[in-house]
């Protein structure tokens, strides 16, 4: 399978001497195409700094990669990426056409194409009636739809977002949010950088935690998150002779919730087979998972202890 | 084909950037005024009469000695537009280069820069498209006054002097060599205030730079021969552009032999400088 942006052990360092920052050590990840991939990580742990060198804005100092089959910053890959920046800026005087008209023209469309490109793109984003008013009016979340709208003008294969939903109502990040599910529907990768680990948690296929320049954990989301062998339980009629029979794998109790840790499915199995002879109705049963965030703060917090 | 339309969408953002500048609009506002004025002023019998009359009568009328050789066949209006020339290539270096720096720090800004590297285009094609379309700004600007007044001479006194009309290349070409220089400085400092004062002040000091060179020396070595200040001087002067300029103009105007050289030099200069600029810019992260 073709890897639609591969890093091996990207260095990214500004500065000399004492005061070098080591803003990227040894970063290795790969992100399959047609995935949403999320790259997570606390303000300043690196994430803007992966993308700049993966665009060639900021040169990488070692290590090696690839995007779309070509060199990281490699003008030919560019033209089938499209990137919305954290904290964009728009020339103020110009329209919402316009400026999609100028970012179109950059990335090579002639203009008979953006002419029917522009309005399709407005209308994915929900702006088509915000074309013609000069972006200057616009608000904090009507400039993020018209990053999002100038990172899909090119109809890239590949789009790589840097915190897109900041400042963004909650109603605008579920529009956000559907969007890019749509556009992985279409077949399109997401490069999802952001500290908003819920709405990563949503749509990401497979995540990358970074920490201080470094990746910590890398994987897929239902694997990072399903907390080992352990199991919840609402049983209905719970009685202290069904909890009595758990005993030996019974973890916790909440009201009609239980928790229960079976090392192999043999033993999980065993252990429903001792819930029904003591005639409980198990009204469902599903594994136990951690939410992102709860893994996120866990490894930070190891990362952190390592680094003192 | 594809990066000529890239470089030309470049070119077109300069300018609808430049047109949304009150001081670009302002200059066209003044340019106007001024070639009204001279609408009527062209109107009035007594200005046709001494305009179009020797400059030598007019300026040693009363005098003992008789005009410079150069002043014969000048009309007092050949005058005028000398001085009008001369004014024009200061303006449109100093306050053209006021006017259009911010093209170049602005492409560097936070939030903008980032968005521009991220598109399929050659860093330089930046750079080369921002310096182009400031250039295309000015000529336009000089071209609407220089032929404006041009035009309101030739249909008022049916004076058709096309030296004044090839002012415009040389003032645009003196704006275009010292822009070269801002721009560099713009792009190493990432500063307007920095790359105006520093290129203004280069361009300034290289412009005296010479007789102070020569001066220094005759006073050092006591000697009419020309010593290492005066050799390192003149290599200064050089490598700034724009240089001589106004006094190759003035020749023209006056229809006096030119000396080219520092039109030659000046576009190798800017040119010079344009390639440096582009070459900052690929090299700087950001």
């Amino acid at each position: 399978m073709e890897i639609a942006l591969a890093a091996n052990g990207i260095v990214k360092t500004y500065g000399n001497g004492p005061k070098a920052v080591h803003a990227l050590q040894d970063v290795t990840l790969s992100v399959i195409p047609g995935e949403i991939f999320g790259l997570l990580g606390q303000n300043g742990a690196g994430k803007t700094t992966f993308i700049k060198c993966v665009l060639g804005i900021v040169f990488i100092g070692g290590g090696s990669g690839t995007v779309l089959g070509y060199p990281f910053g490699s003008v030919r890959a560019k033209e089938r990426i499209g990137y919305l920046p954290e904290n964009h800026r728009y020339p103020l005087h110009l329209t919402g056409h316009q400026v999609l008209s100028y970012f179109g023209k950059l990335s090579g469309i002639s203009s008979p194409i953006l002419k029917t490109r522009i309005p399709e793109t407005l209308k994915i984003v929900g702006m088509s009636d915000w074309s013609a008013t000069k972006v200057r009016k616009y608000s904090k979340g009507m400039m993020q739809r018209l990053g999002l709208a100038q990172a899909l003008i090119n109809d890239p294969q590949l789009i790589m977002l840097d915190e897109p939903t900041d400042g963004v109502d909650p109603v605008g990040r579920k529009e956000i949010r559907e969007i890019l599910v749509r556009l992985k529907e279409e077949g399109r990768t997401i490069f999802l950088n952001s500290h908003l680990l819920s709405e990563v948690e949503r749509i990401s296929d497979r995540v990358a935690i970074m920490d201080h320049g470094k990746i910590i954990r890398e994987g897929r989301v239902d694997d990072l998150t399903k907390a080992g062998n352990v199991y919840q339980l609402i049983i209905d009629n719970l009685s202290p002779e069904i909890l009595e029979s758990l005993r030996p794998n019974l973890l916790k109790t909440d009201g009609n919730t239980l928790e229960i840790n079976c090392l192999t499915p043999s033993d999980l199995n065993e252990v429903l087979d001792r819930l029904r002879s003591h005639g409980a109705i198990i009204e469902s049963m599903v594994p136990k998972r951690s939410s992102l965030e709860e893994i996120f703060v866990d490894l930070i917090k190891s990362s952190d202890v390592t680094h003192v | 084909m594809y990066n000529i339309m890239k470089f030309l969408a470049i070119i077109e953002g300069t300018i609808r950037e430049g047109l949304a500048k009150k001081t670009i609009l302002g200059m066209f506002i003044v340019s106007t005024i001024g070639i009204v004025i001279a609408i009527f002023l062209f109107q009035m019998d007594s200005v046709q009469h001494g305009l179009l009359s020797p400059a030598g009568t007019h300026m040693y009328k009363g005098r003992n000695a008789p005009p410079p050789t150069a002043m014969l066949g000048v009309t007092v209006l050949d005058f005028v537009w000398m001085i009008i020339s001369s004014f024009l290539l200061l303006i449109s270096i100093f306050v053209g280069s006021f006017v259009t720096t911010g093209f170049i720090t602005s492409l560097m800004e936070k939030g903008s820069i980032d968005l521009l590297l991220s598109k399929p285009v050659s860093r330089w094609v930046y750079i080369a498209g921002r310096y182009t379309g400031a250039v295309l700004i000015i000529l336009v600007e000089v071209a609407y006054f220089v032929a404006g007044l041009w035009l309101t001479a030739g249909l008022s006194l049916g004076s058709w002097s096309p030296a004044f009309l090839s002012s415009i290349v040389f003032i645009t070409l003196s704006f275009a060599g010292v822009y070269g220089l801002v721009t560099l400085i713009g792009i190493l400092t990432r500063s307007s205030w920095f790359a105006i004062i520093i290129g203004l002040a280069l361009y300034i000091i290289a412009s005296v730079v010479v007789p102070i060179g020569e001066f220094l020396d005759r006073l050092l070595n006591g000697t009419e021969t020309t010593g290492v200040l005066t050799v390192i001087a003149k290599i200064f002067h050089y490598t700034i552009p724009s240089q001589g300029m106004g006094a190759t103009l003035t020749k023209v105007l006056t229809g006096q032999p030119a000396d080219y050289t520092p039109v030659f030099l000046t576009f190798g200069v800017a040119l010079a400088y344009l390639a440096l600029s582009c070459y900052a810019f690929s090299r700087k992260e950001f």
